[in-house]
Formats: C-alpha cells, sequence, structure tokens
C-alpha cells in the first residue's frame, strides 16, 4: 500500500507538451481511475508513475519519497498492460515466476507465491501451457498473476479490460472490483470507458488536453460535474447543454431528468411541447430524441409508451448554470438566481 | 475479386489455358531443380566413380561400381582430421563471437533511441556491402603487426561482427511490442536479462537464420583462410581440399570431389534439422 503524488510533472516529446505542471494524489489503498479520450494524457501519466515513460520534468513520490530516478523495476510497483505483454516463449509459470527470479527470490518461496496467486485467479491448471494456448479472459488472468505474484504497494493498469469481449468485461470488472478490496492496495486504473469508471472507481480523475478537467467520486462527478467537459464527458447519452438566448450562460440537464407527458403538466419550472424524432427502446429503458423549435435533445424515460408529440418539463434543481468559459455557476454564485431565471421564462 | 468470379464459372477453353500455364509453370520449376542440384549431383557421382571412369569421354552419371576408397585416400591424403577440426574450430568461434557482439548491437539499435543511432545502423549496412577483397591486404598486415599470423586468430577475428545478423536481429527485435521489455523491466530484469531471456526466444526463427547462413559462408570460405594462412597447421579444409588438386596436377577429380563431399556434409546435416526455421525466419522478416 502507498501513497501517490505527482507534483508539477510535465510530459514533453520533442516539440508537443502532452502535460504541463500537473498535480494529482492518489491516497493510499484508494482505486483511482484515470479517463479521457484518447490522446489526453492519462496513459502518460500512467507510464510516469512505474517508470516506463519518465517525466520531462517534476516529481513523482511514493509514501512521501521521491522515486522520479528510480528504475521502474525498483520502484515496487505492478502494471498490466492493454494487450497483456504476456511473455510469449515462457509458459505460464515462467511468466508469473520471471519478476521473482530477478528479485532473487528462493524457489521454495516462488513456488508457494505462484500456488497461492494462481489459485486466487483460477489458472492452476494452465501453469505448464504456453501462452499462445490460451484464450483472451486466461491470458487476462496471467498478466493479472504476474501483477499480484509481486506484492506491490500499488497496482498500475493501463485499459485491461478492452481487449475483452463485452461478457467478459463486466465479468472480470467485478473480479477487480473485489480483488481490490480483498487486497486493499492501491490501484490506478486507466480506462476510456466511463461504465468502468463509474463502476470500478473511488475516484475518478477526469483528465482532457494534458489537464485534470475533475476529481472526484463517481456520484460527485456524475451529479455535479463543475465545468461543461466534465457534464458532458460523464453519462450516456451526454448531459444536454442548451445556451440560453441574449445571455453568455448556458444550460444543461441530464436526459434522464426530462419528465414526459401527453399533457401539461402543473407546478413544472420548465416545460414545452415537441415532436418525437427517433426512439430507442433499450429494454429496462427507452432513449427519446426530441424536437423542439429546430433543436434537438436527448430524453431517457423507464417508458417506451410515447410515439408523436409530447410535452416534456424540468424541475429547477434538475438544471445545472455554465459560464461562456463552460465554468459551472453553482446555487451560491450570486449570478446563479438571475440566470436561471431567464432560463423559466424561455418557454412556458 | 474479378478472378475468383471467373474461376467459379471458367468456360472449357480457359480451363485448358490454365493447365497449360501451371505445366510450363512445372516445367520451369523442374530446370530451376536440375540446374541447382545437377553439380552437386556430379559432384556425388563423381566422388564414387575410378579414375577412369571420371575423365571418361563422353561423360557419364552413373559409375560401374561405388568407389568408396576415394573418401579413404582423401582423408589419409593430408593431416584431414586437423584440417576439420580447424574448420570447426575457426566456425564456431566466429559464431559465438558473432552472437555475443550482435545481439546487444541489435538489441541497441532496435530498442534505445540515442544521437546518432541512425548513423551508426547506416554504418553497419555500409560493412555489409564491403567484400573482403576489399579489406584484407590492410587487415593481413594488422595480424602481422600483432604477430599473430599463424594462429587462428586472423581467420576468426575480422568476423567477430556480422552485419548481417545485426541487420536481421534488428528487424527481429523492432517486431517485438514495446511493452514485453517493459513489462520486463517492471520485473526488474536486467538489460542483459531482457535481450537473451525474454527477447532472443521471440527472435529464434531469425536467429536460427543468420547462424545457418553465417555457418554456411565460413565454413565455405576459401578466400580469407587461403590468403592469411601461411602455414598448413592452422590451414581449414576448404583450403586443403583446394590442395588436392594442385598437387594432384588437377587430374584426380575422382578424389577432389570425394574431399567436397566431406566438405559439405556437415552443412547438409545441419540444414536437415533447420530447414524449417530458416524458411520461417525469412518469412517473419519479410512479411511485418
Amino acid at each position: 500500500m502507498a501513497k501517490i503524488e505527482l507534483r508539477n510533472v510535465s510530459k514533453r516529446f520533442g516539440n508537443t507538451t502532452v502535460v504541463e505542471n500537473l498535480n494529482l494524489t492518489i491516497e493510499d489503498g484508494e482505486f483511482a481511475v484515470l479517463i479521457g479520450a484518447s490522446g489526453c494524457g492519462k496513459t502518460t501519466l500512467l507510464r510516469m508513475i512505474a517508470g516506463i515513460g519518465p517525466q520531462s520534468s517534476g516529481q513523482v513520490l511514493m509514501d512521501g519519497q521521491d522515486i522520479s530516478d528510480l528504475p521502474p523495476g525498483k520502484r515496487d510497483l505492478a502494471m498490466v498492460f492493454q494487450n497483456y505483454a504476456i511473455y510469449p516463449t515462457m509458459s505460464v509459470r515462467g511468466n508469473i515466476e520471471y519478476g521473482l527470479k530477478n528479485k532473487k527470490v528462493p524457489a521454495a518461496e516462488r513456488n508457494r507465491l505462484i500456488e497461492e496467486i494462481s489459485g486466487i485467479l483460477g489458472i492452476t491448471e494452465y501453469l505448464d501451457r504456453r501462452p499462445s494456448q490460451l484464450s483472451g479472459g486466461q491470458r487476462q488472468r496471467v498478466a493479472l498473476a504476474r501483477a499480484m505474484v509481486k506484492k506491490p504497494k500499488v497496482f498500475l493498469m493501463d485499459e485491461p479490460l478492452s481487449n475483452l469481449d463485452a461478457k467478459l468485461r463486466s465479468h472480470m470488472r467485478v473480479e477487480l472490483i473485489e480483488l481490490h478490496k480483498k487486497l486493499k492496495t492501491t490501484f490506478v486504473y486507466v480506462t476510456h470507458d466511463q461504465v468502468e469508471a463509474m463502476s470500478m472507481a473511488d475516484r475518478i480523475i477526469l483528465m482532457d488536453k494534458g489537464t485534470i478537467q475533475q476529481e472526484d467520486c463517481p456520484a460527485e462527478i456524475y451529479n455535479n460535474p463543475c465545468n461543461r467537459f466534465t457534464a458532458q464527458f460523464i453519462g450516456s447519452p451526454q448531459m444536454n447543454i442548451l445556451e440560453i438566448p441574449g445571455s453568455e450562460f448556458s444550460f444543461g440537464f441530464r436526459p434522464e431528468k426530462i419528465v414526459l407527458s401527453e399533457t401539461e403538466l402543473p407546478d413544472k419550472f420548465l416545460q414545452t411541447k415537441g415532436s418525437i424524432i427517433t426512439k430507442e427502446m433499450l429494454g429496462s429503458e427507452t432513449l427519446y430524441q426530441l424536437g423542439f423549435d429546430g433543436i434537438s435533445i436527448m430524453a431517457k424515460s423507464l417508458t417506451d409508451r410515447f410515439d408523436d408529440n409530447v410535452y416534456f418539463s424540468l424541475n429547477r434543481e434538475d438544471i445545472l448554470i455554465f459560464d461562456k468559459d463552460g465554468k459551472r455557476v453553482y446555487s451560491s454564485d450570486s449570478r446563479f438566481d438571475s440566470v436561471l431565471e431567464k432560463v423559466g421564462g424561455m418557454k412556458k | 475479386m474479378q478472378n475468383q468470379v471467373g474461376a467459379a464459372a471458367v468456360s472449357p477453353q480457359q480451363k485448358a489455358i490454365q493447365k497449360i500455364l501451371w505445366f510450363i509453370g512445372m516445367l520451369a520449376k523442374l530446370a530451376v531443380i536440375v540446374v541447382f542440384l545437377f553439380p552437386f549431383l556430379w559432384m556425388l557421382s563423381t566422388s564414387l566413380k575410378t579414375y577412369n571412369e571420371a575423365i571418361a569421354y563422353p561423360p557419364t552419371l552413373f559409375m560401374e561400381q561405388p568407389q568408396w576408397e576415394n573418401f579413404a585416400a582423401v582423408w589419409n591424403s593430408g593431416n584431414y582430421p586437423l584440417y576439420f577440426r580447424n574448420s570447426i574450430v575457426v566456425t564456431l568461434a566466429i559464431l559465438v563471437i558473432q552472437l555475443i557482439v550482435s545481439v546487444p548491437c541489435a538489441y541497441a539499435l532496435a530498442r534505445y533511441k540515442f544521437r546518432g543511432a541512425g548513423l551508426c545502423f547506416a554504418v553497419v549496412l555500409i560493412a555489409f556491402m564491403v567484400p573482403g577483397q576489399l579489406t584484407f591486404v590492410s587487415i593481413y598486415i594488422m595480424f602481422a603487426d600483432l604477430g599473430i599470423l599463424n594462429t587462428l586468430w586472423p581467420q576468426i577475428l575480422p568476423f567477430g561482427a556480422n552485419a548481417f545478423g545485426i541487420f536481421m536481429l534488428r528487424q527481429a527485435f523492432k517486431q517485438i511490442p514495446e511493452e514485453i521489455v517493459e513489462s520486463a523491466r517492471l520485473d526488474s530484469g536486467s538489460e542483459l536479462s531482457i535481450m537473451f531471456r525474454i527477447l532472443l526466444p521471440m527472435a529464434k526463427s531469425s536467429l536460427v537464420a543468420v547462424t545457418l547462413f553465417s555457418f554456411i559462408s565460413h565454413w565455405n570460405d576459401y578466400f580469407w583462410p587461403f590468403v592469411m594462412t601461411n602455414v598448413d597447421e592452422i590451414r581449414p579444409l576448404t583450403v586443403a581440399i583446394a590442395q588436392l588438386r594442385d598437387s594432384e596436377n588437377g587430374s584426380k577429380w575422382q578424389i577432389v570431389m570425394a574431399g567436397n563431399v566431406i566438405l559439405v556434409m556437415p552443412i547438409l546435416v545441419v540444414y536437415m534439422f533447420l530447414h524449417k526455421r530458416i524458411i520461417n525466419g525469412f518469412v517473419y522478416a519479410g512479411i511485418k
């Protein structure tokens, strides 16, 4: 277990700066998920922590100790790669054993550790097989076993589930959550999949263009995004954001917050009539694309009974306000009430 | 695509054309086989002929009675166990030194980004293109100055670095995903361990191909040992067998050919065991 701190780290590739003066702390035993679109710098951060793509400037600290100059093998962490990076010419046992041998762990202890870890991950019967004889899920486990057997202070995972099929992915997701509970080790997990981030993280660190947009627990990030980027990145379908005419503000609302009805509802803060452009029945819920005044928005509803024209309305507390820079305007802000009044006056 | 569609519904005329093309192809292949195989068969049959059969005109491919004693005659005509040993020592020493030199060099060129890496690789490629005939005089003088001319070293040391081997292994190492190396570094693997335990086994086909080519070229090498050796004790098999012809006034062809059979046997044996790997090495290097 260890706490990781990145202090003023920057990473440059030639003339391109990918990350600049970034600060981040990952607490001891935390399951931290770095999420963002590809090229946002999340994998770069992970590689800095691992030491395989060191920062151009700044410091990486583990439990308060500067590990910036330590080689990857001496950092007491383990990494699981997207393509597993299993050594193809070694057996499963050889793969798991390699790191232990390099650390000069005695043979008896090595065998005990391999037995223990392969038992936990259910790969005991494959120990003498070659990686080429294993399925994707089994290889994933071997990669996990290889990381776990070293009993590292920190686990780094770079999109470890993205090569698995949907069913296996959700299964492995649950297993990783259980594993984290069992090991109580610090996990740093990189993904571009928001379902993974929402379901696994203690804390989500959302990145864009090398900067952290927001870091918070999944519920806060979903319900209380601090800017437009976060609001629209997390959530599927994404948050509806509309400009407020005659002002530099915009307002947003989640698709599931829209109340659909055949008749006008009294005492709704905002209500209008529109038509249903598309309708997607997803089983437990239905997605509607609604159109009015040349604008289209997404709505999520538990019922699929609406077909043509509907009224849709919003409650006051479900509306979020953003300023012209995309920053959130909170209800404590002096501008909040006047902007909200403008929203309320838009259409009744 | 069009061909496939066409193949699904071929007219009898097209079928006939296809058959003729197939036949011409087979004939061409057969011709190539004959061109390559004939000298070898000629050597083999001559080595088993009597003196009269070997110089008979018109020549015949087959002998009446195989003359196995021709091989004994070669073996007893000089200190052949010594020549044989020299060939083996020189060739194996070259292979071992090449492995020790080429693997780290190829690894560095494939995996490290350093100033002048491109230039280093270009130098390796240029070395690949310079023939020994250009350099032998200066190298001979160098060894003479070192006073090691009458040892096996002048036949070994100039071939310690194998440009072709470095090139092939570099290509093979480059094809291995970066994550494998990074993963090994996180597993506390030293550079030596990563090179020899992780990457080299993954480049096995290329390594085998390089080793075999090197083995064949140095086992068969005539020019270099010929100019680098002044005394019999350090001569390899190739030079000794060439002398069979000189010492016998070029007349006893059956003995010369028997000597050549002895010379190529080890290569054939090695090739028989490794030919699949060699082809893999080249296919792998070629496709990616």
